[in-house]
């Protein structure tokens, strides 16, 4: 694979998308590293895997569905521990 | 009556005898906290409030350090991120909840890289942590703190958590004793989640008696982890008797670019192994490079995803509090999560994941436990690592393969380099088969006491 290099709006793009906040700086900083990290790992393509002995088999786990009391919280436990609240109730930015 | 560097098991004895209380004891590492963790910046948190225990506990009133993305009920926890600055965590992890059962007091929460991003500490949003061995050095990380206060005796045994390296790289470069269990041996609930699929709860101790007392605690199935093992556990203390010859695999692969004294130390030890009666056996292994850009891969995803968590609604403060290393990090996992890149990237290292697995297992077959160094170099300078594109993996390379595998191993020191510090050597076991690597690191304790590693340190720090 050809070297990829990010843009400034690559990472611009990246950034908006797991909701993280860049300074100038960063931005350029990421382009070289995440950039660099790329280069890297395309040194998986090495590895060929014809004989991968089968993926040993992976099962759902579920709970029952009913509540544990043990790990019920009161709503002020529940509350107890955020910046934005409105009585029994987080308070959110509106989204509409 | 001088307990400084009494190991964990003893203590108890000291506590059940009646020679000490538990209180006194509480007392004792909460003075040397105070005396001298100015030095090393070991403990984000320390707690103060005393705790009554009652006979027939197992671990009978002992203190015990905890790393700070454990959620601890009532007592702050960070993750050393300012993200969760004030979090108070409504309830324990599951790791704290069997360690108040045994008996355990609870001495304080120790610093680390923020979200276990790192291998040094230096991610740390209070602060880095120093090695009590030299104070310009890092003492690795991302348990960092468990290590530097275990390693000066502020206190006698820590819990640490492992992704990949996060026990044994400081353990190693303070010179203790790791433990990384099995992948699902210990629940994770409660701890605060960087790679799923990885994450392992151990310790950090200053014997392995004490690792094996504190496994037989820890280790069983939890409701609460859909990923941990309903399996047996055995009575590691028990075993640890048990001297039948082994064979131990030894891979050339794990001894490229590893500083020459750290090779030396390994192959002493192989010879103390050999003198007791176990086979080394010449083995071939994956180069360890390739469980890098695997691991790089699958932890970047899998932060990604944990970390969407924390957006200040419900707890802690807002993203604009996420340091740089954790920003990196979520950003290439969001791109080699996305749509196009899925398949190239994501995809093509759960393939080679089972590669490694595979070429592991097949080993297994001629071998009982493989012996490597468990980090190609000794402690690094504060700020060194800024010399080291990919830091990090570069220092938890021969962690990383039985990490991403799964695998169980125990770091033991085996020596000083010419700079006094420590040089650590792992252990790595079988799936589940943390018997066999604890009891042949108990055999090398009991031939070399790790020649006094793990003591001489503590004449720099006494009471």
């Amino acid at each position: 694979m050809a070297k990829k290099l990010f843009s400034r709006g690559e990472v611009m793009h990246l950034a908006n998308l797991a909701h993280v906040k860049l300074t100038e700086k960063e931005v350029a900083q990421y382009q070289k590293q995440l950039s660099e990290t790329i280069a890297y790992i395309e040194n998986l393509s090495e590895i060929t895997h014809q004989h991968v002995e089968k993926k040993e088999k992976k099962q759902n786990v579920f709970f029952d569905d009913q509540t544990s009391p043990v790990r019920i919280l009161s709503p002020d436990q529940a509350l107890a521990n955020t910046k934005h609240k409105k009585d029994q109730y987080f308070s959110v930015k509106k989204i509409m | 009556m001088n307990i400084v560097g009494t190991s964990g098991i003893e203590l108890i004895r000291l506590l059940q005898t009646k020679k000490m209380s538990s209180s006194e004891l509480q007392e004792f590492f909460l003075k040397r906290i105070k005396k001298y963790d100015n030095q090393f910046n070991a403990y984000v948190t320390t707690v103060e409030e005393k705790k009554n225990v009652s006979n027939g506990q197992p671990l009978f009133g002992l203190p015990i350090a905890i790393k700070d993305n454990f959620c601890t009920k009532g007592v702050r926890t960070t993750a050393s991120s300012k993200v969760l600055n004030d979090f108070i965590p409504p309830y324990d992890a599951t790791v704290v909840t069997k360690l108040k059962k045994a008996g355990c007091i609870l001495l304080g929460k120790t610093n680390m890289d923020a979200w276990a991003h790192g291998s040094s500490t230096e991610t740390s949003d209070f602060g880095v942590t120093k090695n009590p061995h030299d104070l310009t050095r890092v003492p690795g990380g991302s348990s960092g703190g468990s290590a530097a206060a275990v390693c000066a005796y502020l206190a006698p045994l820590a819990i640490g958590s492992e992704t990949a390296g996060s026990i044994r790289q400081p353990a190693a470069w303070c010179g203790l004793v790791g433990l990384k269990p099995t992948y699902g041996r210990v629940s994770r609930y409660g701890v605060i989640a960087m790679g799923s699929s990885l994450d392992c709860p151990g310790s950090i101790t200053r014997t392995v008696s004490d690792a094996a007392l504190l496994l037989g605690i820890l280790a069983g199935h939890d409701p609460y982890d859909a990923t941990s093992e309903i399996i047996s556990v055995p009575d590691y203390l028990s075993c640890l008797k048990n001297k039948e010859p082994l064979t131990i695999g030894v891979s050339d692969e794990y001894f490229d670019n590893v500083q020459p004294e750290v090779s030396a130390k390994v192959q002493e030890a192989l010879d103390v192994f050999r003198k007791h009666g176990h086979r080394i056996k010449k083995i071939k292994l994956i180069s360890p490079k390739y469980a890098i850009s695997v691991y790089t891969i699958i932890q970047r995803a899998e932060v990604s995803s944990n970390l969407a968590r924390y957006d200040g609604i419900r707890y802690g403060n807002g993203r604009e509090y996420l340091g740089q290393e954790a920003k990196r990090r979520i950003m290439l996992g969001t791109y080699t999560l996305s749509h196009g890149y899925y398949d190239a990237y994501y995809k093509k290292a759960e393939i080679v994941r089972e590669v490694i697995r595979a070429d592991f297992k097949r080993v297994y077959k001629d071998v009982d436990v493989i012996i490597a160094p468990t980090t190609p170099m000794t402690a690094l300078k504060i700020g060194e690592w800024e010399k080291y594109p990919f830091f990090g993996e570069m220092m938890d390379i021969l962690n990383e393969p039985g990490a991403i595998a799964g695998l169980p191993a125990i770091n033991i020191p085996v020596g000083l380099d010419s700079n006094h510090l420590p040089i650590g050597m792992q252990i790595i076991g079988r799936h589940f088969d943390e018997e066999t690597i604890v009891r042949l690191a108990h055999q090398y304790e009991e031939e070399t006491d790790f020649f006094g590693v793990t003591k001489q340190i503590l004449k720099k720090y006494q009471d």
